[in-house]
């Protein structure tokens, strides 16, 4: 498995635009905040004890000039500089400034706005203030950006989350390996096919010893195993189930052509790749089908119910005895020639012994095609394999050449 | 857990949301900022500088008054006056409320001049003449009642549906005193709807020019607050309006620019009655 799964993903210029408006957000905040801490904090402090000062400045007053004016001038001379700290080391200096001193309005609000209730006599008043910061802008810039930085680097290390697919094959993975592996493996192989996925669940279900997850992921990977289709799995797991060969011998069986190859081993075939004997007149009968499709176009006409056929028989004999059949098999046609219901008996027997051997799904195309004798009213069969697919033994297609 | 997390979608991103929300409370909480202690001062003074002052290291000179009225104007004066210059750095003139004054601020002499009654600093320290003396009194202040319709008449049938303003200070002779005295010398008898306490005297004053109460107490300064054609009914006019009291340790030359100072209140209140010998000083009627 190559490392880059093991990596973070790439830095995009999405990522460069993303990364940049968590930056301004930040620094918004950052600059936001402090402004309003500095605001609430002053807001309390007022509200705490400037109306007991004005109600005392204001109780022997009863002019709306210069007391005034001058309370006005106290309180901005008071709230002039107004020094405040932080956690970080940043320096930074408020003030206050009377807007209103005695307002009837309550409705004034904003960022740089305090405003303090209060009464006098009967009357609600409101003073609004305006405050205002300076911005050491150096460490207001700085900081979000260690922050937002922080933030960047660890979400951009966070694993990435899983599709669903993903998810399946952690699922998979994590009874063999750690959360961790697992995770990084299964988002890895997030990308693979289906098939590639069936097949990963197969040989872990089929795993006795604790697999080596990287040799398997590597093998999947390999394009021979990426490039298989549907029936080519169907193969690989027959091959794999059934015959408990090896995945690689598995692999070879689903890559094999759709080939069916008669061995000079009695009673032996190769179909698809895969070794496979079968019962010894299913066999005969099989062989001399495919000798029929090597030399013609392989129909074969049912012999009528009350008619065997002699001539046809011949070739079957041959076959039988030159490579051991039953006696009796040979017995019985070289006394009563090929008949309907003994070839309707082999094929069938054929037929339940190959889907036996390779499930319904792959014998079909190993079995036989049906047609209909207009003329006889009697029915025709034939391998459905074409002849270019079939192998016969070699001592066999130099006797039919 | 982390990558158990970040198994699904969802995991992933409960996982980046605490993430960002952790970061963003981390920050906010570094960028709070705290506001260093701010303590206001007070309100109801007005200071200024004497520039031409002989030594810098000169005291100030403390007036508390019981009105923020010429405040300014008084402050000005004294602070432009040479005699002033010999003795202070500059005038506080303060119109504190007079239940701020403690007992300690008479006893320790925090006032230079403290325009009160006798009856309120003796109530506060009896001993107060060990530490002030009577420089004048501004007498034969008058009190009226005032009404923006009818001449007030005092009976009950005139003050019916009438609304009176007072104040609450119980301390005050002309929103007080008087007009509750007023009307139990009269038999007037009013129902609590009627009688309406303020708790300033601004707020009373605003009361009355809105004709949110008919009737109110005041001196003849009141006509020139009030925009409004006035109809009045003397309650007194030998009411004491007030009392300067000066420290006893005191330059003696100090106290002309304070009588002439004071003068602006005279026109306004009533006659002054100035001590004599120092009415003989300061050669002043």
């Amino acid at each position: 498995m190559s490392t880059k799964a093991l990596l973070p993903p790439k830095i995009t210029n999405k990522g460069v635009l993303f990364g940049a408006t968590i930056y301004g957000l930040f620094i918004l905040l950052f600059w936001g905040y402090s402004q309003f801490s500095v605001k609430q904090q002053l807001t309390q402090i007022l509200q705490q004890q400037l109306p007991a000062k004005l109600q005392s400045a204001l109780y022997y007053t009863n002019d709306n000039g210069p007391v005034i004016q001058l309370i006005q001038q106290n309180i901005d001379s008071d709230l002039n500089i107004l020094t405040v700290s932080s956690l970080l080391p940043r320096v930074q200096q408020c003030s206050a400034t009377v807007i209103h001193l005695m307002s009837k309005d309550a409705n004034q609000s904003g960022l740089k706005l305090i405003t303090i209730k209060w009464k006098l006599g009967h009357n609600q008043l409101f003073t609004h203030l305006a405050f205002d910061c300076d911005t050491p802008w150096i460490p207001t810039l700085f900081y979000p950006l260690g922050f937002a930085s922080v933030l960047l680097l660890l979400g951009y290390l966070l694993p990435q989350p899983l599709t669903t697919k993903g998810q399946q094959i952690r699922q998979h993975l994590l009874q063999h390996l750690s959360v961790y592996r697992a995770h990084q493996l299964a988002q890895h192989l997030s990308v693979c096919s289906d098939i590639q996925l069936e097949l990963l669940k197969h040989l872990l279900n089929h795993t006795q010893h604790k697999p080596d997850i990287s040799n398997l992921v590597a093998w999947l990977e390999q394009p021979r195993v990426s490039s298989l289709d549907e029936t080519q799995l169907t193969w690989f797991m027959l091959a794999s189930d059934k015959y408990k060969l090896s995945k690689e011998q598995a692999l070879d069986v689903a890559l094999a052509p759709p080939t069916l190859i008669f061995t000079e081993v009695q009673n032996q075939l190769i179909i698809h790749g895969l070794p496979v004997t079968l019962l010894k007149t299913p066999y005969f009968y099989y062989l001399w089908y495919a000798c029929l499709r090597y030399q013609t176009d392989g129909w074969y006409l049912n012999p009528p119910i009350n008619r065997s056929d002699k001539t046809g028989a011949k070739m079957l004999i041959d076959l039988m005895q030159s490579s051991g059949g039953h006696s009796k098999a040979i017995n019985d046609l070289l006394d009563c020639g090929l008949r309907a219901k003994t070839l309707d008996q082999n094929r069938n027997k054929l037929k339940a012994e190959l889907i036996s051997l390779l499930g319904e799904t792959l014998a079909q195309d190993y079995l036989f095609d049906t047609d209909r004798d207009l003329k006889s009213g009697r029915y025709r069969y034939r391998l459905s394999l074409e002849a270019q697919k079939i192998t016969l033994p070699p001592t066999l297609t130099e006797q039919l050449k | 857990m982390l990558w158990r997390l970040c198994a699904s979608r969802q995991g992933y991103g409960l996982l980046l949301a605490l993430l960002s929300i952790s970061t963003l409370i981390t920050m906010l909480y570094f960028s709070k900022q705290n506001l260093a202690s701010v303590e206001l001062g007070d309100y109801y003074h007005y200071r200024c500088e004497i520039e031409t002052r002989i030594a810098p290291d000169l005291p100030r000179f403390r007036f508390l008054a019981v009105t923020s009225l010429y405040a300014t104007t008084i402050a000005e004066f004294l602070c432009d006056s040479p005699i002033m210059a010999q003795f202070y750095s500059g005038v506080t003139i303060s119109w504190k409320p007079r239940w701020l004054l403690s007992p300690n601020e008479v006893i320790n002499e925090n006032y230079d001049l403290i325009w009160s009654r006798e009856k309120a600093l003796s109530g506060l320290v009896p001993s107060f003449k060990q530490y002030y003396q009577l420089l004048m009194a501004l007498d034969n202040y008058k009190v009226f009642w005032f009404s923006k319709g009818a001449s007030p008449i005092l009976n009950q049938s005139y003050f019916e549906n009438k609304r009176v303003g007072i104040l609450s200070d119980r301390l005050s002779q002309t929103h007080h005193l008087l007009p509750i005295i007023s009307l139990k010398d009269a038999n007037i008898q009013l129902n609590s709807k009627q009688l309406i306490i303020f708790d300033d005297a601004r707020s009373l004053y605003r009361a009355f020019a809105k004709g949110e109460i008919d009737l109110i107490t005041g001196g003849d300064w009141l006509r020139r607050q009030i925009d409004a054609p006035l109809t009045s009914l003397l309650i007194s006019d030998q009411v004491n309006a007030a009392s300067l009291y000066i420290r006893k340790q005191h330059p003696i030359e100090s106290e002309c620019a304070l009588i002439q100072a004071m003068s602006l209140y005279k026109q306004t209140l009533t006659e002054a009655h100035i001590q004599a010998n120092i009415k003989a000083l300061c050669d002043v009627n």
